[in-house]
């Protein structure tokens, strides 16, 4: 591949071993339980994995966009939701308070973060929806020296593992409908009295990303605890949600390249009259075609875009272009690899159709292709994309 | 300690009509048995306060296996270089390695896998013993070094061996000598910084004798299982047990 350096050659020989000796052996037992993979969520930050583009001054290797996306796409071909966790730590959380955090924040967070000492959460998504910010009802007040807040906050993922939560909140009589003006962020550690940590939902897919709810009834935080400008942090938040929505390239390209080995393995062993699928049938070969065309194009497509990104991009179309694109080859692949395997594709201890209930997720998860589809027309309007 | 740059066994692709083997998307590492004997030396180091030297020989394509040894806790690593293409077999590998460790200078002690993952040999340790004079301790599952003697626990078959030695040794160890943690990206980055080396084989001085193969590998066939596709159908459940036993005891499994 025209992107593997040596470095990065190196980095995925490490996570290969990773996965294949811890990640793989748990990963249906986690579909399964919907348990929080904690410990590898752990393992992951000893090994350096959370803080791949994390400056090294704050803890991190200071590594490149790609050599973060590598690492996110070989966990995904085994564990996709260790990768929905991750993000929501490093990309959404992280990214906040990398970008906007004073030194002190940075300094107290960051490093923590990066070594899997502390888990990190990021709470915008309310009832009204994750997009339709000028509703947001969750409120903080300046009270002495202490801000205060109420409200709510729905579909927050690592809820309950976290050890501190970035919650995003109206600091102002009304947040503007243009600008967005009167949003601010604050940093919650857990256990804070008035933070209330809902139950993880039972979803569809993303199996043990805990994520559920959270509540704030007169939740005092001191003053600092503020992060970035008041009343100015949804620039920052779109920026960090570019990195998020970048990274689910990788991640559905690793969801379709796991449900494409499995179905290739199992067309080739499975045999019907002493053939196998494979050479028995031209339907299996000409699926088994498009969804390596598919895979090969989302792989072309999220590496160029990352080499944009590493030259100093912002990327904000493409970013979402591959929360779009990943999402829809992902699930495309997914379904297909689930046909392949006929009626034993739906029994869930194949271990196939786990992969179509995380890349459906994908589609929704985090914001709706619908949704950035309609930011993304926004930026090629303006010629921006 | 000496690795081997191999291709990932796994990743081997067969060819069940003409049992060629395709090796050319493999990934390259170190011998999977390896890790566990860079982590083993990197343990014995820790405890007697020496510096640990990777060491692998082999053509241009196995430069990488020095970073994997510096990023699992190596100190500095070298690569004694074949010429592309070149024919290496035990003989001279074994004259490589012990040539490059003489120059090292003042070495302790060696350890080598008891086998690589890919052909799994068992020669390449008691060959560089051989050549510089040292004893040699095998399938060496326990070690732990006092002063100058060498203590390491065997394993044959079902019975363990204590030896002692004198120092300096080789020893070749197994894969039950410790498990091989996975190195962490910090180090794996970090070891570029550290020191490493790549020494031309031409430049050891070895007579031509000691770079000239005794063995040639004339040819390399994949193993394809072969179903006899078999089917008991007739009878009711015992007779098709009996019938199964009775196949399986023709074919000399029972």
């Amino acid at each position: 591949m025209w992107y593997l350096t040596e470095d990065r050659e190196a980095v995925l020989t490490t996570v290969r071993e990773f996965v294949r000796t811890e990640v793989a052996p748990q990963a249906m037992e986690i579909d399964r339980t919907n348990a929080f993979p904690l410990d590898l969520f752990k393992r992951a930050g000893e090994l350096g994995l959370l803080g791949v583009t994390v400056p090294e001054e704050f803890g991190g290797l200071g590594g490149d966009q790609t050599t973060h996306a590598l690492v996110l796409e070989e966990i995904a071909k085994s564990l996709p939701v260790l990768t929905v966790a991750m993000g929501a730590h490093s990309l959404l959380a992280g990214g906040l308070i990398e970008m906007i955090g004073t030194t002190a924040q940075k300094s107290r967070y960051l490093a923590p973060a990066a070594s899997g000492d502390i888990v990190l959460a990021c709470g915008s998504t309310e009832a009204v929806g994750g997009d339709n910010q000028v509703e947001f009802s969750t409120r903080a007040v300046l009270d002495g020296d202490e801000w205060v807040l109420d409200g709510g906050k729905v579909l927050i993922s690592n809820i309950g593992v976290a050890d501190v939560y970035v919650v995003v909140a109206v600091t102002a009589d009304h947040v503007d409908p243009v600008t967005k003006a009167g949003l601010s962020a604050f940093l919650i550690p857990a256990g804070t009295p008035g933070l209330g940590v809902g139950r993880p939902e039972h979803k569809l897919g993303w199996h043990g990303s805990a994520t559920g709810s959270l509540s704030f009834s007169g939740c005092r935080i001191p003053k600092e605890n503020l992060l970035g400008p008041l009343g100015g942090c949804l620039p920052a938040m779109f920026v960090s949600a570019t990195a998020e929505f970048l990274s689910c390239g990788p991640v559905s390209l690793g969801i379709a390249e796991g449900a494409y080995e499995l179905a290739l393995a199992y067309s080739l062993d499975r045999v019907q009259q002493g053939e196998s699928l494979f050479d028995r049938f031209q339907v299996t070969r000409h699926k088994l075609v498009r969804m390596y065309a598919e895979i090969e194009s989302l792989r072309a497509l999220v590496y160029s875009t990352y080499a944009e990104r590493d030259r100093g991009e912002l990327c904000l179309a493409q970013g979402r272009l591959l929360k779009v694109k990943g999402a829809e080859v992902s699930e495309y692949v997914a379904r297909e690899a689930i046909q392949l395997f006929g009626g034993v594709g739906t029994v869930v201890d194949t271990g196939v159709e786990r992969y179509w209930r995380d890349a459906k997720v994908m589609a929704i998860g985090g914001a709706s292709v619908e949704a950035l589809m309609d930011v993304i027309a926004g930026l090629i309007k303006r010629r921006l994309a | 300690m000496c690795v081997k740059w191999v291709a990932s066994a796994s990743d081997l692709l067969v060819d069940p009509a003409t049992r060629t083997i395709d090796a050319g998307r493999a990934h390259r590492a170190i011998s999977e048995y390896d890790r566990n004997t860079v982590e083993a030396a990197r343990v014995v180091a820790g405890h007697v306060g020496g510096d640990l030297v990777g060491l692998t020989f082999g053509g241009p394509e196995a430069t990488p296996a020095l970073k994997e040894v510096l990023a699992r806790g190596a100190d500095r690593a070298i690569h004694v270089v074949a010429p592309q293409g070149a024919r290496i077999d035990g003989h001279v590998t074994a004259h490589a390695l012990a040539a490059q460790i003489g120059r090292i200078g003042d070495v302790g002690l060696v350890l080598c896998t008891e086998g690589a993952s890919d052909t799994y040999a068992h020669e390449t340790g008691p060959r560089v013993g051989e050549l510089l004079g040292w004893p040699v301790v095998t399938n060496v599952r326990e070690l732990g070094v006092e002063g100058t003697t060498l203590h390491a626990v065997r394993v044959l078959g079902d019975v363990l061996e204590t030896v002692e030695c004198e120092l300096p040794a080789v020893v070749t160890v197994v894969p039950e000598i410790g498990p091989a943690p996975i190195p962490g990206l910090k180090a794996l980055l970090g070891a570029g910084r550290k020191p490493s080396e790549q020494v031309p084989v031409g430049d050891l001085g070895l007579p031509d004798h000691a770079l000239m193969p005794r063995t040639t590998v004339t040819s390399l066939l994949g193993f394809v299982a072969q179903r006899k596709r078999i089917r008991i159908a007739d009878g009711d459940a015992r007779e098709k047990v009996a019938a199964l036993m009775s196949g399986l005891a023709q074919e000399g499994v029972l």
